[in-house]
């Protein structure tokens, strides 16, 4: 027999899974491709560019060929490595990146295309007549990417979870495993990460038991996470971890979710990450059937695996010995021993009686078929050797992950007895141990042969970057390694550059004629180990990618089935068709039917504070621009607040409810930032002021009535006459206590009845009944939209866009003269006057005016302006709309076109005053 | 998801009334009245509405007081597993050891203010507004998963103080 099989056959093998529509079975605890071994299969994948025939090279994450898609449906998840899956009952996989399948891929005509797809073919591809790019680009989209990602939506849920502790330990080989118990034992809190489904790290690759098992952690106080890696190490010992609770593509616990993504912020942190091995350079060193020897001895003594009957090992290091020893003992024929170095080490020296050892030998070239490996042939001092193998176990020395290290801010060391970096100094309390400081076996000096076929000699697996691809990208000008990376795509994807990152440095350094270190080293970005997208998102998905609020009157507004209008977080009515209505002829007559009869609409998103204290108008001067201190006790008026920079920040109304006590109120979409802009004025430029600020937006649901029916209604909801425009009283409705404030935004006659949120209910239920009797309706957003642009009234985001002031808004004359406000001082900047500035005016036109059309002359003409927000009339015919135009108010019956290229409609419109409707103001004074 | 069971009970928080202290001392001017402390200067008054004149008149001019229940809810959670729930899209270190019974905290969860009391050893309340509600509960139960033993829900129209008291008649 020749390829992998199981030692001692595939007893035990319990588990059901497909490999390409092909049914295997696997032992519980085999990693996709320890089952795929154990079943004999050698060529698992193609690769990326040129479509080769690709096998299994390493047991863990640093896989860079045996990259599948697994799972079904809004399950699957592509480019998983098989060495980072463990097979469960039912688990589907396929390769991917092969048409029309594996054994036979019409891409691999790419092999043949190969001088044509070097370095940077794809960037070559743009010169030349862009009409040469058009066709190429169908060819590279088609052939670009690994496994088609899914199209179904994931029915799975993520989590993010948070976590806190003294020491959090990356890695739990055996060095990880003492760091952590040490320090558990003292009473810390240690978090131990494994991104593996034991513990045991390296030890697992030569057969040992771990230095505690999991039990023992757990019961020293260790919190164990396995299947989580570390994604990344940000500021502030501030650590990402995803977790992985179920297997990509396996369906988890009814409830459960499928992953984890920890926030980890840590005292302390110990990287025990290990090492990577390398792979050697040489021609065919891509082929199914060439392992990194450490995974070969994990497939051995981990899953009882032999990958390879009649095994070549080339190394330049002791550590492959081992391996060799791994091999014999399960029945396999180490063939040769390939050592790089040119005297024999001890280890070497004591093999010498078990194993044809070979000193300053190295591997040349293989040969196989799409499946296998079939023979080595290897530089031996002088000679050329062929070796029947179907196996090259190979180890080019051991890298150091560093990457967290690295992202933590921490320095790299060189070492040249390693040829790797090593864990410099660190920026924040993080400490690197074990392999992953560079405890490591040392390696032969790097070999000063030139390859024979550079073409052929892979260093980057993934990404199908050769020996030569570096050359060229040298060769063509690229100097420093960020660009070369790029250029290559070395080191990309997935794969991060886990296994190829040395080699690539090593041979730019030997083009540049300069030590690796001078050659430099790209940054090490997170997550340098894939994570999913949903452990990414977590819980922020569909309906979730932002908190929902809901209004303290949703449950009547459902009642009305009404259509609904996402604004900020909440969702707020839009509108209350009857049946047979669209959202147009609904709001048309919700909104007459607050100009003919009454209305009520829901406000009670509207931003409101409580201004309470000694120096409460005082503090209130400072935030808006109006007059304050003079306003009466039950009295209100409309008020506008400017940034520091004076341009308008939201606008409102203040209420004088008692000789020290206001009631704030400003716009829904700023109430965030008016708390937050009320706090910094009191705690920064005010912080001596005696007063109180108490956010009330859902203390007070709101319901404004509107309508000249408006009057009558509340008369006889209250049992009294409600107050004056700008008034403002208490009373009792529906047996709620409520407070009533007398002003309009729609330009009739209206009230803001507001009640405590879990009380207003039986209020809206009153207003409504009682508004219904007299011809009106409940109005929605859409009808309070037209109502107030008929009036004239700007929002904060339309006509207020951030570059307005009050005098654009023709609300200048309204500012304090005496200053004292917030931005007041801005005012002077001679900027804030020219001629030239954005003002508002109103426009109306016969036909629809397109909400976001730019003004201008004529087609072609520079842009003067553009239209803010537009409706049609809502008693007559014709379109009104509000904008800023340049001179705007100098400009008053000249005829302008509106043009919205995006919505593809040009109109001739009129410019007018901003106020279309009751200009006088009689309709909202009784 | 969490391992431990919890139970939460959601409802309307009551009676609380929000207190700013400029001058002066809580405990004398607010005697025995439950309290949490969430800002240096800033307390909530828990069930304190029927006693808001009688505060007022004692506060003068320290401060100043104002309902806030009408659209504040407290989720009470008890159980083994309600420190692990609230690190679910939680910020804080709830699974601190000092974090215990008469702490407090203002942090977030699943994006959403909230203060946090430990009550108990099992048990804290979390106040959180209203409008929040559905999101947070429906956060809490996909985080608990099957071992949320029951979530009742009593987000019901009730009886809260406010600030529609009448005028005075010397401010008119």
């Amino acid at each position: 027999m020749s390829g992998p099989a199981r030692i001692g056959g595939n007893d035990g093998a319990s588990l059901g899974f497909t490999f390409d529509g092909v049914e295997y079975r696997a032992r519980p605890g085999d990693t996709l491709a320890a089952a795929l071994l154990a079943n004999g299969i050698g060529r698992v994948a193609r690769s990326f560019k040129y479509h080769r025939p690709r096998g299994i090279m390493a047991a863990g994450v640093e896989e860079p060929n045996a990259l599948v898609t697994v799972g079904i449906g809004g399950r699957t998840e592509p480019n998983t490595r098989a060495t980072d899956i463990f097979v469960y009952d039912g688990l589907v996989a396929r390769s991917q990146n092969r048409w029309p399948s594996l054994a036979f891929d019409v891409g691999a005509i790419n092999g043949l295309l190969a001088p044509f797809l070097a370095a940077g073919f794809y960037y070559k591809t743009f010169f030349g007549p862009p009409k040469r790019w058009m066709l190429y680009e169908k060819f590279i989209r088609k052939a670009a990417g690994l496994g088609p990602a899914p199209t179904e939506a994931d029915p799975d849920h993520y989590e993010h979870r948070s976590a806190f502790c003294d020491l959090l330990v990356v890695g739990a080989g055996p060095a990880g495993i003492a760091a952590a118990l040490t320090c558990a034992r003292t009473g810390e809190r240690v978090i131990l990460v494994e991104q593996d489904r034991i513990v045991g790290g390296s030890a697992l690759a030569d057969g040992a038991s771990p230095t505690a098992d999991a039990d023992t952690l757990r019961k020293a106080g260790v919190r164990l996470l396995t299947r989580t890696t570390a994604s990344g190490l940000w500021d502030d010992n501030f650590v990402t971890l995803a977790e992985r609770l179920t297997e990509p593509g396996q369906a988890p616990p009814p409830g459960h979710p499928a992953q984890r993504l920890w926030q980890i912020r840590a005292e302390r942190i110990v990287l025990a990450t290990g090492a990577f091995e390398r792979p050697l350079t040489f021609a065919g060193n891509d082929r199914p059937g060439v392992m990194l020897s450490q995974a070969v001895r994990t497939y051995i003594h981990r899953f009882g695996v032999l990958p390879g009957q009649r095994v070549v090992i080339a190394t330049n290091n002791d550590d492959a010995y081992a391996t060799a020893d791994a091999v014999a003992e399960a029945g396999g024929t180490v063939v040769a021993i390939l050592d790089e170095r040119a005297e024999f080490s001890d280890v070497a020296h004591a093999a010498k009686s078990r194993f044809q050892v070979h000193t300053n030998s190295l591997p040349l070239s293989t040969k196989g078929d799409a499946h296998h490996l079939k023979s080595v042939e290897a530089d031996i001092w002088t000679e050329r050797v062929t070796f029947d193998a179907d196996l090259l176990a190979v180890s080019g020395g051991f890298t150091p992950a560093v990457h967290l290290h690295s992202q933590a801010g921490g320095a790299l060391d060189w070492r040249a007895d390693l040829q790797a970096f090593v864990p410099g100094a660190s920026r924040q309390a993080v400490v690197s141990i074990g392999a992953a400081a560079g405890e490591v076996e040392p390696i032969a000096p790097p070999s000063t042969t030139p390859l024979a076929h550079p073409k052929s000699s892979f260093i980057d697996y993934q990404n199908d970057v050769t020996a030569a691809d570096i050359d060229l990208a040298w060769r063509e000008g690229y100097r420093s390694v960020e660009h070369v990376k790029r250029y290559t795509t070395l080191g990309m994807a997935t794969d991060q550059g886990k296994t190829s990152n040395m080699a690539a440095l090593a041979r730019l350094a030997g083009a540049a004629g300069v030590d690796i270190p001078q050659a430099g080293l790209t940054r090490f970005r997170a997550p340098f180990t894939p994570l999913t997208l949903g452990a990414m998102a977590g819980p922020d998905a569909g309906g979730h990618i932002a908190p929902s609020r809901r209004l303290a009157l949703h449950d009547r507004h459902m009642k009305l089935a009404p259509l609904w209008q996402p604004l900020g977080y909440w969702h707020r009515p839009r509108a209350y068709p009857l049946a047979g209505e669209n959202l147009h002829q609904a709001a048309k007559r919700e909104a007459r039917a607050v100009r003919a009869a009454a209305g009520i609409v829901d406000v009670s998103t509207l931003a409101k504070f409580i201004v309470a204290g000694p120096d409460a108008a005082a503090f209130l001067e400072l935030i808006c621009a109006t007059g304050i201190a003079k306003l009466a006790v039950g009295r209100g008026r409309y008020t506008i607040m400017l940034r520091e920079d004076g341009m308008v920040m939201d606008d409102g109304t203040v209420w004088r409810l008692a000789e020290t006590r206001y009631l704030l109120t400003s716009s829904t979409g700023g109430a965030d930032r008016m708390e937050a802009h009320l706090s910094y004025v009191h705690r920064v430029l005010a912080p001596t002021l005696r007063v109180s600020i108490i956010p009330q937006q859902e203390q007070l649901a709101g319901i404004a009535l509107a309508g000249p029916f408006a009057t009558e209604i509340l008369t006889g909801l209250i049992g009294a006459v409600p107050p004056a425009h700008m008034g403002l009283t208490n009373a009792t409705l529906a047996r709620v206590p409520v407070l009533i404030l007398a002003a309009s935004y729609s330009g009739e006659r209206s009230f803001e009845v507001y009640a405590p949120g879990f009380e207003a209910g039986p209020v809206w239920d009153a207003l409504e009944a009682a508004v219904r009797a007299r011809g009106g309706y409940p109005y929605g957003l859409e009808a309070l939209d037209s109502l107030r642009i008929e009036k004239g009234h700007v929002v904060i985001g339309a006509e207020a866009e951030g570059r307005t002031t009050a005098d654009d808004l023709g609300m200048g004359r309204m500012q304090r003269k005496a200053g004292g406000f917030v931005g007041a001082q801005a005012l002077s900047r001679p900027a804030l006057s020219a001629p030239g500035r954005m003002q508002l005016v109103g426009v109306e036109a016969a036909n629809p005016i397109p909400e976001g059309a730019m003004l201008i002359a004529r087609d072609g003409a520079p842009v003067e302006g553009h239209v803010t927000s537009s409706t049609a009339r809502v008693l007559g015919d014709g379109s009104v709309a509000l904008a800023l135009l340049a001179n705007g108010r100098e400009r008053i019956g000249e005829t302008i076109l509106a043009s919205s290229p995006t919505r593809g409609r040009q109109v001739r419109v009129t410019i007018t005053d901003p106020v279309f409707y009751d200009p006088d103001g009689a309709r909202y004074r009784d | 998801m969490i391992d431990e069971a919890v139970h939460i009970a959601v409802a309307p928080a009551g009676d609380v009334v929000l207190l700013d202290l400029w001058s002066g001392d809580v405990d004398s001017l607010c005697g025995d009245i439950p309290r949490l402390r969430v800002e240096p200067r800033r307390w909530w008054l828990l069930g304190a509405g029927d006693r808001l004149e009688a505060l007022e008149a004692r506060i003068a001019d320290h401060g100043a007081l104002a309902p806030i229940g009408g659209g504040l809810v407290r989720a009470t959670i008890t159980g083994p597993g309600w420190r692990s729930l609230l690190m679910i899209a939680g910020l804080f270190d709830a699974e601190h050891p000092g974090f215990t019974t008469g702490s407090t905290v203002s942090t977030m969860i699943h994006h959403i203010a909230v203060r946090i009391a430990v009550t108990t050893p099992e048990a804290c309340d979390v106040y959180f507004t209203a409008s929040f509600a559905p999101a947070l509960i429906e956060h809490w139960s996909q985080a608990a998963g099957p071992h949320c033993v029951a979530i009742e829900e009593r987000i019901m129209p009730m009886v809260a103080v406010s600030d529609l008291r009448p005028i005075h008649p010397e401010d008119a």
